[in-house]
């Protein structure tokens, strides 16, 4: 039957659950969206997040057995993400996880959010072919809400760090774009739609190039949007307070004057976000010497991205169907299939770790850790 | 099964002092701990130590009590993943019970009514009055969040302030002539005691629904104030 991995996510907004084999075959990836949720705030309001979690936890791991067709008896290892991610959220899963391997008698696995969106690249959906195992070294882009690292992979569990994000996540920039413009949440898509209505080339958007780094910063190209659309914008009316049935302040779209040319805005912004993004990608791959690119995270599924990376290097580039960019459970199951193979096993007392950064097992191992 | 030859285990995060009971209907083993915040690093061991030094097994177990607040809400969700995670992964009953019913419970056969309190955090509590009424052990009234000194405000007869406080509070609280603040032993949330209250349930038949039971949120004065400002979305996926 091949080693079956049942993997538990909750380290931001999206409960999941999912069973892979062999660190390649989703059998099941059930994802719990609370999308719905944090659409009028604007983005993700951590404890009502964690909120979620508590109620759709156990209704996402039962299906998720369930439509994999296994039972706990199949399985041959749990596996969770420990972080990084919303303290709140984190150990909703962790705990659920802990005591479901505590009380099936089963081995746990810790896996890095941030390995999870690599190893995305590695599996394949149900009834589809499986994707050949990228070649190594291999340059990955992570990009999401959450995060924006740039990572040279040398071999499974092998990772050097070469630049991340100074300020925002990239998607994060998308979110804060989206909110800016009125088009909504999430900010990714959103923009994406707009901007194919529009025409780029109209405004001119900072690119922090940062030198020679491949660090990103994309906190002056809010501003510089935020200035753009100061002309167009309306006062408003009344501001909102929290009510007692209501006690989270929900986001105001902004007002704005017919005349803003929200589609073309949104083209111009994406265009500023994704030549940084394609730009420092396709040099790491280059410096490197990398036998493939790979994109994970939510942000891989931008269009424009892949079309900037795609044919500009003479290498694969490659990135996960859509459903396994963004936040899910298989990707944590597939990462720990390998992890596993290095003996990575954590006991009853595995806390959250809400800033767990991207860092080779090796380099913690010289390290004397 | 007959639940007289089963045990209840007990879980209560609901604040930085964390307790667990083993109860079997007679004989009872408890366990109480400070986790500060660190319950998720500390309940899954304790739960495996309370069984090991009792020679009981995990297979023994025929249903969870859970407190399920009001509380931190990090620390009731610690106990609550736990719970469920036992309950769904041995196919055993949950039922929750509301920790100001623990903190009430040892003070029922007192003649005076009891204010049953938690600590809030940042110099708050919530706090719930409960009497003997009918024969019964009773809730009179809503959960309230107040500052903690307030504690003593609107009494109109003698009655006993329990729960867990720090000791200068103690002091002032018990300037109040109609204050009765015993000492600290006395005042803690014991775990046997929601042990108590949920096999009694468990044997009543009385049990939850372990998909959708989650922790009583209470919230600070104003609505949301102690809760991450939401304008800035927090980054995540
Ligand atoms: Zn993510």
């Amino acid at each position: 039957m091949g080693s079956l991995i049942l993997g538990i996510e909750t380290s931001c907004d999206e409960t999941s659950a999912a069973v892979v084999r062999d660190g390649r075959e989703v059998l099941s990836n059930l994802i719990h969206s609370q999308v719905d949720l944090h659409e009028r705030y604007g983005g993700v309001v951590p404890e009502l997040a964690s909120r979620r979690h508590i109620t759709a936890i156990v209704p996402v791991i039962d299906l998720a057995l369930e439509q994999a067709g296994v039972t706990r008896d199949d399985l041959d290892a749990i596996a969770v993400t420990e972080g990084p991610g919303l303290a709140g959220s984190l150990l909703v899963g962790v705990n659920l996880a802990k005591t479901l391997a505590f009380t099936w008698g089963l081995p746990l696995v810790p896996v890095n959010h941030l390995e999870g969106h690599i190893y995305a690249n590695w599996l394949s959906l149900p009834g589809e072919e499986p994707v050949p195992p990228p070649a190594f070294p291999l340059v990955c882009l992570i990009a999401s809400g959450g995060h924006t690292e740039l990572v040279l992979m040398r071999g499974h569990g092998d990772y050097v760090l070469l630049g991340r994000t100074i300020d925002d996540a990239a998607g994060e920039a998308f979110d804060k774009g989206a909110r800016i413009l009125g088009l909504g949440y999430p900010g990714g898509p959103a923009i994406q739609r707009a901007a194919e209505q529009g025409r780029a080339g109209r405004f001119t958007f900072p690119r922090a190039w940062l030198g020679d780094s491949y660090d990103f910063s994309f906190s002056g190209l809010k501003t510089a949007l935020l200035r753009e659309v100061e002309q167009y914008r309306r006062p408003r009316r009344r501001t909102r307070r929290p009510q007692e049935n209501q006690p989270f302040l929900t986001h105001q779209p902004p007002e704005y004057s017919p005349n803003m040319p929200v589609n073309d805005l949104a083209a111009d912004y994406q265009e500023a976000i994704v030549d940084v993004l394609a730009e420092k990608t396709i040099r790491a791959a280059r410096a490197t010497g990398a036998a493939t690119v790979l994109l994970a995270g939510g942000v891989a599924a931008n269009k424009l991205l892949r079309r900037r990376l795609t044919g500009a290097l003479g290498i694969p580039v490659r990135y996960p169907p859509p459903v396994l960019c963004t936040d899910n459970a298989a990707m944590i199951a597939g990462a720990a299939y390998y992890l596993r193979q290095r003996g990575v096993q954590a006991g009853p007392e595995l806390d959250v770790h809400p800033q767990l950064p991207l860092v080779t097992r090796t380099a913690l191992a010289e390290a004397g850790r | 099964m007959r639940a007289e030859d089963r045990l209840l285990l007990a879980i209560d995060t609901s604040t930085e002092v964390a307790g667990l009971a083993l109860y079997d209907g007679s004989q009872i083993s408890e366990l109480t701990w400070y986790a500060g915040r660190n319950q998720t690093g500390t309940l899954l061991i304790q739960i495996r130590h309370l069984l090991a030094i009792n020679g009981r097994d995990l297979t023994e177990v025929g249903a969870v009590g859970v407190a399920i607040g009001p509380g931190t809400f990090n620390g009731l969700r610690v106990g609550l993943s736990v719970a469920k995670g036992l309950c769904y992964g041995l196919g055993l009953p949950v039922i929750g019970v509301e920790t100001l019913d623990v903190v009430a419970y040892p003070h029922a056969r007192a003649r005076s009514p009891i204010r049953a309190v938690v600590p809030a955090g940042r110099g708050r509590v919530v706090y719930a009055e409960y009497r003997y009424r009918g024969g019964r052990w009773v809730r009179l009234s809503d959960l309230r969040n107040e500052r903690a000194e307030r504690l003593t405000a609107e009494l109109t007869e003698r009655t006993v302030i329990a729960g867990e406080f720090p000791a200068e509070l103690a002091a002032t609280l018990g300037e109040h002539p109609l204050a009765i603040v015993p000492p600290p032993a006395l005042r803690l949330r014991r775990p046997s005691y929601l042990a108590e209250v949920a096999y009694r349930r468990w044997l009543a038949g009385e049990t939850d629904q372990l998909e959708t039971l989650e922790p009583v949120y209470v919230h600070g004065r104003a609505p949301g104030a102690d809760v991450a400002a939401v304008a800035e979305g927090a980054p995540g996926a």
